[in-house]
């Protein structure tokens, strides 16, 4: 499989650093366990550990040999392997697209117009999405560029803007009721997204791979995780666990000179964010399909991804209880650390096993033809 | 039935698609004759009644000549004084039909450039490109002489893109003066200029201009294989050739460049670009070429580096007003009520509660008559512009509002963007496009489908790359030298330290 068009290692991590941002910006910590907001905070903590410490499969998996896929190199191993581990891929992409549209579904039918046709509001999105993907990972690397420039302006100017409603009697003492709740949140939050196992998936489309930028990128992601969390309890203190967005609760409240209400500012940063994930997922989906039937049908791939998420997202925000019921399965972290580490680890292991089966061959080889040398 | 249906379809099809003339002078065939006389006939039938066919039989020593030239298309004294009157004053020692030939092109008439046509074809190009012709009886040639003298436009101040600081002259008409107008400014022997026809029936000249030692060879013959392979019967300016060399894709912006104006354009040349100079239009293309660009203008190099920073950073702010300013406007009004403070929302409000259309419809309607106001102004003749201004202002500025046709803040909304359009002249067509595109949607979807609409565009101007140079860039891929002269310019010590050319900045191909 030949990638001709490649981007910037900071274009890639660009991309994938915007696709978490969006699971930071919805958030809904207390879908599961209702937290005090000094415990909320530190969750995001126990995320940036997560995700730190699930990086580190990828990392030793890169360490070797960071110029192939992990499909290529599973293919190497057994092709069937090569085609289950596609298939896998492709399941989780689907699913992690269709929570993060269904996420965005929810903002808007619950939140910002509760009385609209939402599979059109949907549709939109999807096809942009589409768009995006269709034009490949380069344009969206490239776009991504300038997204985060306007993400982090705009962050930065709702927390500036909240800062003086940010009151420190709002965090009660740390772990009150124990530090599991904190640590369960954190582990599903860090399991929201998928972004980890991409970086394995995609590599041959990443020109000048260095492989510590995995831990600056989560590195990264950590850091925004632990402000946005730190600033978001600070400010709505126990009143954010009757949110569901609580991002967007927060910036309902800032306010800069005539602009009384903050949220549009908000909701246009959710919008880029999801188009970014959502076209970096189809395009993700489209280049599994393609590992998978070796024929040349981008634009059918896209078109097949984008409706598979459409569906999904259809009967996933059908009701929050069954968005909820979703987003915190279990499942969702089995099948995080599956693919982001037991994925990664098992490929390692096969290519490790491989490599000893060679060298006894060949040194059996070797004793076989110094024993026929023998002049005895 | 079904296949004579599609039998009689893709016939029409071919029918209709087959040139309507094929006056290409490549395929008048045969070579030159002998003899004066046919050539003369067959010059007479391929021209027929045209009236500005001038042919003039004479002889010398006894030998038949007759020279052919367009009326209008020659210089009167230089054909008497440099060719007629020397060839007709030849020795008598010439008797012989070819050497009188070899004699008048390196002797009697070496005032002026003479070239040899071999063929009817050639000929009949020479004669349509103002050159006299001298058949010689007996020679199976053609002496051409380069007598052109038509009537032609003189160098004047650009009009598309005055400058404050710059230089006074403009690209004209004729492109050999166009050549010789950046020759003057870019006195390099690397600089070339090469010659390409286009037009299966206009035979019109091209030239591709670049640094022999600068420009990326691959990126000049990419140019050179698109301009031969172009497919046009005519080139009515340099808009016509722009298409071919555009990359791929669909697309709002253009990624090649024009200019009116030689000190850009050699500008260009030496930053290692490739130029197109069309002849009969004084805008030439340049390429590759970056969105960027299109908010750089000659004075910003001129002026101090802190004002260049704040006319760009004006330039930029004008696209967006002029994009997205209705859009948000409308979008506001409509779904967004609560962004504005409750003074402004209800201004706005019982302005809107005066007009009988709903904001969406309201701000299409007036965008329309901007638009048609606009083009009015530009395709009248002058003298009618008072009248126009006049019934703009008053009727639709004045009267419409009064009459509560249209709300006043939607007016001012208007007036804002026709200005702030007018500041980026090269981006007037994509956001003119885009903006009516942007009310729709925010009138829909309110701020929601502007954003989206939005990331399609920001996916579209990524998507472009100029010749193997992304469209973007120097912003994404971010390069750091290439910045100096982005948004803002870091004046000429800092710049001029470190050259750049365009086919190596970061994300290029070349890169």
């Amino acid at each position: 499989m030949t990638a001709p068009v490649k981007i910037s290692s900071f274009q890639f991590y660009n991309i994938l650093f915007l696709s978490r941002v969006f699971a930071v910006v919805t958030y809904i910590a207390n879908l599961r366990i209702d937290l005090s907001p000094s415990d909320k905070a530190a969750s995001s903590v126990f995320t940036a550990l997560y995700l730190f410490v699930t990086c580190i499969p990828t990392y030793l998996l890169l360490r070797k040999d960071s110029q192939s896929s992990i499909i290529t190199r599973a293919s190497c191993l057994s092709p069937v392997f090569a085609k289950i581990l596609c298939i896998v891929y492709i399941a989780d992409f689907l699913y992690y697209g269709t929570v993060t549209a269904a996420r965005f579904e929810l903002l808007i039918s619950s939140v910002m117009f509760p009385e609209t046709n939402m599979a059109f509001f949907m549709l939109v999105p999807l096809a942009v999405a589409g768009y995006g993907a269709y034009k490949g990972i380069e344009a969206q690397g490239r776009a991504a560029a300038f997204f985060l420039v306007l993400v982090l302006l705009s962050f930065a100017f709702v927390f500036l803007t909240i800062l003086k409603d940010f009151d420190p009697l709002n965090f009660p003492p740390l772990f009150y009721e124990g530090a599991g709740g904190s640590a369960a949140i954190g582990a599903f939050t860090c399991a929201r997204t998928g972004e980890v196992f991409s970086v394995a998936l995609l590599l041959p489309f990443v020109k000048n791979h260095k492989n510590h930028h995995i831990f600056l990128w989560s590195a990264a992601v950590g850091v925004t995780v632990i402000a946005a969390d730190t600033v978001i309890s600070g400010v709505l203190g126990t009143f954010g666990n009757t949110q569901l967005f609580s991002m967007y609760s927060v910036s309902v409240l800032a306010e800069f000179g005539f602009v009384e209400r903050m949220d549009a500012v908000i909701t246009c940063i959710w919008m880029l964010c999801a188009v970014v994930k959502l076209s970096f997922t189809v395009f993700a989906c489209s280049y599994l399909l393609l590992c998978l039937f070796g024929k040349k049908l981008r634009l059918l791939y896209i078109s097949l991804t984008a409706a598979a998420l459409f569906a999904g997202m259809l009967a996933v925000s059908s009701s929050v209880l069954n968005f909820a019921s979703v987003v915190t399965s279990a499942f969702t972290i089995y099948g995080y650390v599956f693919t982001a580490c037991v994925v990664p680890l098992a490929v390692l292991l096969g290519e490790k096993i491989k490599q000893n089966k060679n060298n006894k061959n060949i040194e059996n080889k070797t004793l076989i033809s110094d024993s026929a040398g023998d002049p005895q | 039935m079904f296949e004579k249906l599609f039998g009689r379809w893709n016939n029409s099809k071919i029918h209709l698609s087959e040139p309507v003339s094929k006056e290409d002078t490549d395929l008048i065939p045969g070579g030159i004759s002998k003899t004066v006389s046919e050539n003369i006939s067959a010059l007479r039938e391929m021209f027929g009644k045209s009236f500005d066919l001038i042919i003039k039989d004479t002889d010398v020593n006894g030998i038949k000549l007759s020279f052919a030239v367009l009326d209008g298309m020659y210089d009167n004294l230089l054909v008497s004084e440099a060719v007629v009157s020397p060839v007709l004053n030849t020795d008598y020692s010439v008797c012989d039909p070819d050497m009188l030939y070899e004699h008048i092109g390196k002797f009697r008439a070496s005032e002026c450039d003479s070239k040899e046509a071999v063929t009817m074809g050639e000929a009949v190009q020479f004669l349509l490109s103002g050159f006299l012709l001298l058949f010689i009886d007996g020679v199976p040639r053609c002496r051409v002489f380069s007598v052109q003298g038509y009537p032609k436009r003189s160098v004047e101040p650009p009009e598309s893109e005055a400058q404050e600081n710059g230089s006074h002259e403009g690209f004209v008409d004729m492109y050999k003066d166009n050549v010789t107008l950046i020759r003057r400014r870019l006195k390099s022997p690397y600089l070339r200029f090469e010659s390409v026809t286009a037009g299966d029936t206009s035979n019109t000249s091209l030239c591709i201009c670049y640094h022999a030692k600068r420009a990326d060879p691959d990126i000049v013959n990419r140019v050179r294989d698109s301009l031969l392979n172009m497919k046009l019967d005519i080139v009515p300016g340099s808009g016509a050739v722009r298409p071919f060399l555009e990359a791929k894709g669909l697309s709002f912006f253009s990624s090649v460049g024009s200019t009116e104006r030689p000190d850009v354009f050699a500008a260009k040349i030496a930053e290692g670009r490739v130029g197109v100079i069309v002849d009969g239009t004084p805008y030439a293309l340049i390429l590759p070429y970056l969105f960027i660009e299109n908010f750089h203008s000659l004075d910003d190099y001129l002026n101090r580096p802190y004002y260049s920073l704040i006319s760009r950073t004006l330039k930029l702010f004008c696209f967006f007003v002029a994009v997205f300013l209705p859009g948000i406007y409308v979008a506001v009004g409509t779904f967004h009520q609560e962004i504005f403070p409750a003074d402004i929302i209800f201004e706005i409000a019982s302005s809107l509660q005066e007009t009988p259309f709903p904001l969406v419809l309201e701000s299409i309607i007036i965008h329309f008559i901007y638009e048609i106001v606009r083009e009015a102004g530009l395709r009248m003749p002058k003298s009618m512009g008072h009248a126009v201004s006049i019934v703009g202002a008053l009727v639709i500025g004045d009267a419409a509002v009064t009459a509560g046709l249209i709300s006043a803040p939607m007016l001012i909304v208007v007036a804002i963007t026709a200005i702030c359009s007018a500041v980026i002249s090269p981006l007037h067509q994509p956001s003119s496009a885009l903006r009516l595109i942007f009310i729709a949607v925010g009138g829909i979807m309110g701020l929601f489908g502007i954003m989206l609409g939005a990331s399609l565009v920001v996916f579209n101007l990524c998507s472009v790359n100029s010749f193997g140079v992304p469209f973007t860039a120097p912003f994404s891929p971010f390069d750091r030298y290439a910045m100096r002269d982005s948004v803002f310019f870091a004046g000429w010590k800092k710049v001029g330290k470190r050259f750049i050319q365009i086919q190596n900045m970061k994300g290029s191909d070349k890169h």
